[in-house]
């Protein structure tokens, strides 16, 4: 069984409670912004910000809408991003996260291509950068908590519990209230179902979700990663080791030579 | 500003680090009447201190200086005042002490029915006694999530203590007929058992049995601070009633009430400082204040984590398209908000929930503006307090912040 996060766009309130809750779980530091006029920031997901709520006003049958969506890693049941990485640094777990283990990322960054969602973010600005992204509270999940955004949540918009028994409950409450809901579970068989699953009063699309197939992305590239033979993915990884060498020794010199200038200016 | 030089104004005053609100230990009421106790949850910053604790202080040494000085006026109000905390002084301390005391014994006072006038008795504030019992202890830290109510219409009478002896509905005999039998059986909120002669539930108010069932001179009404005893539909207590009327606000955009014959209620609280009143002509637009989730009150503890200051950074006020249509602003332009009383600069937030009103066949547009900000701190702005007046409600002096005139253009 894996585990799963209803989000209920009706719930939500907006107060933003989970972004700081995420970052204060994650130690992320504040990001500098700018009020450009909504109500939303940081603008966009980052390095530093794994998690933001998104802001819609949108209209439904001529009803308007102000509408809340937490956008975060998906942590897909087959994510692209675990198949396209070629030395297995991300992983999908089996009770759900999709986890990255920086020290064997080597920095390729074919997951940012390969993520239909544009989830995993870059560490630009630091000098050994790694990749961010949500990371479904993992750790917390291992000691039996749930993830930071859940656990902050004061109305209940962000359900955790079972995949399957979200999916229920999911059905339920568009069938109880099925003015209040567009009849799609957003996740439930987007690339093969998401771990976590939204649902909304108007279309996901005006939400600016992508409209995705049912068939996961990742089934073309794992025929194709299957055919690699082994030699060639060993070779490969020698070369890579290699070239991973090369760079740290140049960005070494790099710091050394920035580290002269840094002295010269002191002068 | 506006004409006030602070050198010449005779007072002085002293800026003291004082511990926030998760910094110290302490009691927090809300409007249901609940006292909820609060632990700290870290310690205070550098030198910064519960306010409490400052206080003791200070009174530690004026007691030192009036003990002092044989000469100085009311000398005994400081010198033998009851101030029996020691080196320092606990919230819980306070708790009991606005209790009460037995000073005979010693004992927490139990009920405010108990509280003589002949001075053996003690209380700081009589609708908080029995707050603390010598049973129970500090009944505001009471968790218990359950309810205990025999119906449980969700009463949740073991979560903290409410004000007076944790009676959760006041007037609660009104909800039972003169034998005691509930009008709604479904949710009953005091039961009244003839056979043991008590009451279930909730505490009953004003004590005794049921009417029919109460001796001659014990048969107590539900009204109980009520010299009748019964409800008023005839409200003479309020300055402006006894009924209530619609009256349009000290500052507004219509020429007259089209509710009622007289404009404005005549006995409004108008401040007569700083308080100029503007006209429709100048100031054509509604202003109405609110907050926002991330910040709090003047934010002068939330303008300055970073993390919130992430989420909303800058001081903004809200319009709908087609006024920002009218005065060409766009989403993101700086803008000046101005009243009578002065103006700010704020970001705006151009948004489809702000929706014109239709008034008498005019289109009157309204402007919404945050509190929070400050001249100070991580996220400094203007404050909305520069622009509202200072009116106050004829009953209570609750400031008329939510209606007045301002206009706007682009900054």
């Amino acid at each position: 069984m894996s585990k799963g996060v209803l989000y209920d766009a009706n719930k939500c309130i907006g107060c933003r409670a989970c972004q700081v809750a995420c970052k204060q779980w994650n130690q992320l530091p504040a990001e500098t912004t700018t009020n450009s006029g909504t109500l939303e920031n940081p603008p966009k997901l980052s390095a530093r910000t794994f998690t933001k709520i998104h802001f819609t006003e949108a209209e439904n049958n001529g009803k308007f809408h102000f509408v809340f969506t937490k956008l975060q890693c998906m942590h897909c049941e087959h994510p692209a991003c675990a198949t396209a990485c070629p030395v297995a640094a991300l992983q999908k777990t089996k009770n759900g996260p999709v986890i990255y283990d920086d020290n064997r990322c080597f920095g390729c960054r074919y997951c940012q291509v390969a993520c239909p969602f544009g989830i995993p973010n870059f560490e630009w600005d630091k000098p050994m950068p790694w990749i961010r992204k949500c990371t479904f509270c993992a750790d917390r999940l291992g000691a039996g908590l749930e993830p930071a955004c859940v656990k902050t949540c004061p109305t209940g918009a962000l359900k955790f519990g079972e995949r399957d028994d979200l999916i229920t409950i999911a059905r339920e409450r568009i069938a109880a209230s099925p003015d209040k809901y567009v009849n799609h579970i957003y996740g439930e068989k987007e690339v093969g179902g998401l771990s976590w699953l939204y649902l909304s009063p108007v279309p996901f699309e005006d939400l600016g979700f992508p409209t995705l197939g049912v068939e996961p992305v990742t089934v073309n590239a794992e025929r194709a990663m299957g055919a690699v033979p082994p030699m060639l993915v060993a070779v490969a990884a020698i070369m890579t080791s290699v070239y991973w060498v090369i760079q740290r020794r140049q960005k070494m010199s790099q710091t050394k030579e920035s580290d002269k200038n840094k002295v010269e200016v002191t002068k | 500003m506006h004409g006030i030089e602070p050198d010449q104004i005779k007072t002085e005053v002293f800026v003291l680090p004082v511990a926030g609100s998760y910094e110290k230990e302490g009691s927090v009421s809300n409007s249901g009447r609940w006292v909820q106790w609060r632990y700290k949850a870290v310690e205070p910053p550098a030198d910064s201190m519960p306010d409490l604790e400052i206080m003791h202080l200070v009174m530690l040494k004026l007691k030192e200086l009036y003990q002092a000085d044989i000469s100085a006026p009311q000398r005994e109000a400081i010198t033998r005042l009851a101030w029996d905390y020691g080196s320092h002084v606990t919230a819980d301390a306070v708790a009991k002490e606005i209790n009460g005391y037995d000073l005979v014994t010693g004992k927490m006072m139990e009920s405010f029915a108990l509280l003589k006038d002949d001075g053996t008795t003690s209380s700081g504030c009589w609708i908080y006694c029995s707050m603390y019992s010598e049973a129970e202890g500090n009944k505001a830290k009471k968790r218990n999530p359950q309810d205990t109510h025999p119906k449980k219409i969700g009463l949740h009478a073991d979560w903290s203590w409410c004000w007076p002896l944790n009676r959760r509905i006041i007037y609660n005999r009104a909800s039972v007929d003169l034998d005691g039998i509930p009008w709604d059986s479904e949710r009953p909120v005091v039961i009244f058992s003839p056979a043991d002669k008590k009451w279930q539930g909730d505490v009953i108010d004003g004590g005794g049995l049921p009417i029919n069932v109460a001796d001659k001179g014990a048969k107590n009404l539900p009204f109980i601070m009520n010299a009748e005893g019964i409800g008023r539909l005839w409200g003479y207590s309020l300055v402006d009633g006894p009924l209530p009327e619609v009256y349009e606000p000290w500052e507004s955009p219509l020429g007259k009430n089209l509710m009622s014959g007289t404009m404005n209620d005549p006995c409004t609280f108008i401040g007569k400082f700083m308080n100029e009143r503007g006209t429709p002509d100048k100031y054509p637009y509604v202003g109405t204040t609110y907050r926002c989730t991330e910040h709090w009150q003047t934010g002068i503890m939330t303008r300055n984590l970073p993390w919130l200051v992430e989420l909303v950074p800058e001081m903004y006020v809200e319009m709908s398209e087609e006024l920002a249509t009218e005065k060409s602003i766009e989403r993101g332009d700086k803008v000046i908000v101005s009243t009578a009383r002065g103006d700010i600069k704020a970001v705006a937030v151009i948004t489809r929930r702000f929706q014109p009103l239709k008034v008498d066949g005019e289109t009157i547009h309204q402007i919404g503006i945050l509190w929070h900000w400050g001249y100070s701190g991580m996220a400094k702005g203007d404050s909305g307090n520069i622009l509202t007046p200072h009116v106050g409600d004829a009953n209570t002096t609750i400031p008329e912040y939510k209606t007045f005139l301002c206009n706007v253009r682009r900054a």
